[in-house]
């Protein structure tokens, strides 16, 4: 289907791309159908689009770049939710607002977008922990990290940069960082 | 919504296995102690509020990547 976005213009996003939020972001209940767009400027930022809403797109970054000891750990109730019966078919990302000093952009720890590889389903869940802030600044950490894997040459070789695309689920990389509350 | 009446150190049971319990009360704060199974999660209700004010914020991120990115990359 094609999908209008404010962002990215028009996108051709296929059945595989789609990702489905059956309770919606929080502060955004009215939209349940995304999808993931990859903007090929290698800063390892995706974007969840809403399909229904072309304005409505939430900058993502997996928080194992910025902060590696990080885990989710999800009720069983979360699980179910999810229809996640192995937690390794899981994939986590921080939302992140970019503020106009771009230095001060943010990570929200507390509440990580959690998708169900397999199902094509997500949910932002609320974790337990204190310690994890809705505004971990992160900017630095996140340019080390780019610089590192620009010296090391392991970002994903382009055929062209540049090149906005919708993210096909089934090939994003499983996180490892779920974890269940019970275990 | 169900309203009880608590007086100190009284408790009310959800289920079997969540008790809340009226720890103290002084001026217009009550502290309550929950004990509930360790996969329940228990927020206050403005981590909520602070989430979705915060989502509000990611969608207004600005539209000129370009320059997002050459920073980060720079």
């Amino acid at each position: 289907m094609i999908v209008k976005t404010g962002r990215f213009g028009q996108l051709t996003v296929g059945d595989d791309e789609i990702i489905r939020i059956p309770q919606g972001i929080l502060g955004f209940p009215e939209y349940t159908k995304f999808c993931l767009v990859d903007p090929g400027d290698d800063t390892l930022i995706l974007w969840l689009q809403s399909i229904e809403n072309s304005e409505i797109a939430f900058p993502l970054l997996e928080p194992k770049v910025f902060r590696p000891n990080y885990a989710a750990r999800l009720s069983a109730a979360e699980l179910r939710e999810l229809r996640l019966d192995n937690v390794n078919q899981s994939a986590v990302f921080s939302i992140l607002t970019i503020t106009n000093d771009i230095t001060q952009m943010t990570a929200n720890l507390k509440a990580p977008l959690v998708i169900n590889l397999k199902e094509q389903i997500a949910k932002q869940v609320v974790l337990q922990e204190n310690e994890y802030s809705v505004k971990h600044l992160m900017f630095k950490e996140l340019k080390a990290h780019l610089i590192t894997i620009q010296a090391q040459n392991r970002l994903p070789k382009r055929e062209t940069e540049g090149v906005v695309s919708a993210v096909s689920v089934k090939t994003i990389p499983p996180s490892l960082t779920v974890k269940s509350l019970t275990a | 919504m169900l309203v009880l009446t608590r007086k100190l150190g009284e408790s009310i049971a959800i289920d079997d296995h969540i008790k809340i319990v009226v720890v103290q009360i002084k001026g217009k704060q009550v502290r309550l102690g929950i004990q509930a199974p360790k996969e329940t999660k228990i927020h206050r209700e403005e981590v909520y509020a602070a989430i979705q004010d915060q989502n509000k914020e990611a969608v207004k991120s600005p539209v000129a990547m370009a320059q997002v990115s050459k920073v980060l990359k720079g």
